[in-house]
Parts: structure tokens; C-alpha cells; sequence
């Protein structure tokens, strides 16, 4: 038990996490600090460029596995279902409306590419490997989520929730969202890239990397702290809920790694995905699809709530408990 | 200098819905649209920043100046479309040089 406290301990004093915090407590206490949102936006394409690249090569420098194909599905099948199980807490353990769980629940089963980024590289720190096809699986897991939550929105309502004029609109914010498109395009670029040309931009993509996370996470630390200023719109229950479900995703993404056969680090990865809620391609998806959902009461639960619990407490317990349970 | 007579409709509406009202008032006939961003806001509806990355609950002011009775087609089709969304819509009569271009 003393490692297991000793793993999390050395997970938390990390510059990463450190730099979150420091935004965080910067936002709260109104420092005069803030980073220009185009800066922001370039930085979040620059990690998941990075990060898609990197799981692109490691994809070609590995030979075709089963393990693909089960970690794509068990990834899909979380995204469905995670809404499922996130609408019936919020159903059972709240007040919020039939609308609004939906468009939660949409949050909850997608995932947060941040989160993702920010446990990969935990997972690095920590000197264990994934399997590079993660990056794929976090693609594929933006966007089943959203047909989820549409789903339970029109259930009972005989689709009057939905606004299937905007139609054209919430495909392409589906499947070209920012996230989508650069991942996957990085994904694909570093795998049919040839060594040789992936090795000249390493420096770029590899080097550097860590200190451009540190900046954007004390960003996206600044941007939690002013939504957790509006965090009085959420009620104790559902400010609750924020806190459990992304514990009731770990646990399924981490059993869904161990029973398709994952290495620790894959498994942390997947749980960490499932663990996660969007906050940006899902808020802008349930806005042209669930209109009548208020998106202050899902994006501040998801940003100000679930994003700081799994980046601060979540990843490193994930973390811990895997290597705990795998033995490395 | 001779000045035309025209009206100003400026929407400051959610960022996801701005292609829906640029459509709008394209399909109505107007020659010209500009979309300008809003830093930041609030008001009975919360708050609103162009920080938040997704671009779900920040806010642009799609602007557009054409004559009276294509604004008016333009004003009822948008506030009909925007019943669901946070929206201002604001008109103004101002005058234009180029009479030719609105």
C-alpha cells in the first residue's frame, strides 16, 4: 500500500499537473494572467498534431495486430453505452431534466483529448509504453457518444428535443471537428510517412512537447477556474456526479483494456478515454442537435468539475492502480 | 456626396449557429455579410468568452446592411430560427455611399 501511495505522490509533483494546478489558482484568485485564445487554439492543435503523429509511427513500426481491432471496438462500444450509464446516475441521483441528462451523457461516453494527451505523457514520465493505436481509439471514441445522447433526447419526446433542420451542420461538426480531423490526418501521416522524413520532424513534435502541454494546461487551468466560478448552476448532486462518473468510466475502460488483452499502459490510456468527458467537440455538437439542452450546465460540469478531478486526482490513481494491478 | 438609406442588422448569436444565420440572409438575398468576434460577455444567460475552445457557448456578431424590405425578411427568418438560441438581434437605419453594393 505504501508504493501504491508512493506511485500516486510522484505522479501528482509533476510539471504537467503542477502547471495545471497553477492555472487554476491563478484563475481563482483573478491574477492578471490570461494567454491569447488563437495561442490557446494553436497549441491544442500542436499536441494533437504531436500526438497523432507519434501514434501513426509507432502503428507502422509495429506489424498488424488483433489487439486493433478489439481496442477500436471496445472503444465504440464504451462511447454508446457510457451515456446509457452516466443518464441513468443523473436520472436516479438528480433533478435535472430528460434534455439535459442527454446532452450530459453525450459529454460523458465522448472524451476529452486533453485528458488524453495529459496521461500519455504521465504514462511516459512514469517509463511505461502504450500501444500506438491508442490515438485512433481516442478518434473513434469522440463521436458515437453524440448519436447516444440524440438518442435519449428524442426518447419520449417523438424527436421534438433535436433539430434535424441543422442536420448537414451536426454531421460535419461531428465528424470534422477539429480533434477528428487533426488526429486522424496526423495518424495517417505518420503512418505512411517514411522513417526517414518522420525523423525530421521529431525534433518539433518530440522535444518540445512536454513544455507546450505545461503552457496549455495552465491555460485550459485558467479557463476551468472562470467556469467553476458559475458552478453555483449545478446542484451538490450533480456536482457529485462529476466526481463518481468519471470513476465509473475508468473502471470500465480499465476492465474493457484487461479483458481484451491491453498492455498496462494501453489500459491506463483506455480508461483514462472513458474516464474523460468532451468539453469541446460535444458542446458544440448538442448545441445544433439538443438546442433546448443548456450547454453552461453540461460544459461547466465536464470542464470545471470532471477535468480538473481526472487531471489533478484521476490520472494518477488510474495510473497507480494499473501498475498495482499489472505489477510494473 | 449623395447617401443612401439603409438597415443595419447586426446578430450576436452562438458560434455553432452562425453558418445557419449567414445562410439566412444569404438565401433572403443579401450581397454582403461580415462576422466580427465578442471577446466576452454576459448577461440573463450566463457568461460567455471566446476562450472556450469548442466554440459551444462563445458568441460572433454576424453583421449585414441591405435595404428595408429585404431586412425585414431577414429579421422575422433569423429571430424564427434562433428561438431555441442565445441571440441578439439589433437594427439600425444608417446610411451608405455605394449605394450599389447593398
Amino acid at each position: 500500500m505504501e508504493g501504491f501511495l508512493d506511485i500516486i505522490a510522484g505522479n501528482l509533483l509533476n510539471p504537467v499537473i503542477l502547471a495545471f494546478v497553477l492555472g487554476i489558482g491563478a484563475g481563482l484568485a483573478r491574477a492578471e494572467l490570461s494567454i491569447p485564445s488563437a495561442i490557446s487554439k494553436a497549441m491544442s492543435i500542436y499536441l494533437m498534431f504531436a500526438i497523432g503523429l507519434k501514434g501513426g509511427i509507432a502503428v507502422a513500426n509495429s506489424p498488424f495486430s488483433m489487439s486493433l481491432i478489439l481496442a477500436l471496438v471496445a472503444g465504440a462500444v464504451l462511447s454508446f453505452l457510457v451515456p446509457f450509464i452516466a443518464n441513468a446516475f443523473l436520472q436516479f441521483t438528480t433533478r435535472v431534466d430528460g434534455t439535459n441528462r442527454a446532452a450530459i451523457a453525450a459529454h460523458y461516453g465522448s472524451i476529452s483529448i486533453v485528458t488524453f494527451v495529459t496521461a500519455t505523457e504521465m504514462l511516459r514520465m512514469s517509463g511505461l509504453t502504450s500501444e500506438g493505436f491508442m490515438v485512433a481509439v481516442a478518434a473513434l471514441m469522440e463521436t458515437p457518444a453524440i448519436m447516444t445522447g440524440i438518442w435519449l433526447a428524442n426518447r419520449g419526446h417523438g424527436g421534438a428535443q433535436s433539430n434535424s433542420g441543422l442536420s448537414k451542420e451536426l454531421v460535419r461538426e461531428v465528424f470534422l471537428n477539429a480533434s477528428v480531423v487533426v488526429l486522424v490526418g496526423a495518424f495517417v501521416i505518420g503512418l505512411i510517412s517514411t522513417p526517414e522524413a518522420s525523423q525530421k520532424v521529431q525534433p518539433f513534435f518530440t522535444d518540445i512537447f512536454q513544455g507546450v502541454l505545461c503552457i496549455f494546461l495552465l491555460d485550459m487551468g485558467l479557463i476551468a477556474a472562470a467556469r467553476l466560478r458559475g458552478v453555483k448552476i449545478l446542484s451538490p448532486a450533480v456536482i457529485a456526479f462529476g466526481l463518481y462518473m468519471p470513476v465509473v468510466g475508468a473502471v470500465l475502460g480499465g476492465v474493457a483494456g484487461w479483458l481484451i488483452g491491453l498492455s498496462a499502459g494501453g489500459t491506463v490510456l483506455l480508461a483514462t478515454l472513458s474516464a474523460s468527458a468532451s468539453y469541446i467537440a460535444v458542446p458544440a455538437a448538442m448545441r445544433l442537435a439538443i438546442p433546448k439542452a443548456n450547454p453552461a450546465i453540461s460544459l461547466t460540469l465536464s470542464l470545471a468539475i470532471t477535468f480538473p478531478f481526472n487531471v489533478i486526482i484521476g490520472i494518477p490513481v488510474y495510473l497507480a492502480v494499473v501498475r498495482w494491478l499489472y505489477g510494473v | 456626396m449623395d447617401v443612401h438609406p439603409k438597415k443595419k442588422i447586426e446578430v450576436m448569436v452562438e458560434t455553432p449557429i452562425v453558418n445557419k444565420v449567414i445562410g439566412i440572409m444569404r438565401d433572403c438575398g443579401a450581397t454582403g455579410v461580415s462576422v466580427l468576434p465578442v471577446l466576452r460577455g454576459e448577461g440573463h444567460t450566463g457568461d460567455w468568452s471566446d476562450k472556450d475552445l469548442g466554440g459551444a457557448i462563445d458568441m460572433q456578431m454576424v453583421m449585414v446592411i441591405t435595404g428595408p424590405r429585404r431586412a425585414a425578411q431577414i429579421r422575422d427568418q433569423v429571430f424564427a430560427a434562433l428561438a431555441d438560441y442565445r441571440a441578439m438581434i439589433l437594427l439600425s437605419d444608417v446610411e451608405v455611399i455605394r449605394n450599389e453594393h447593398f
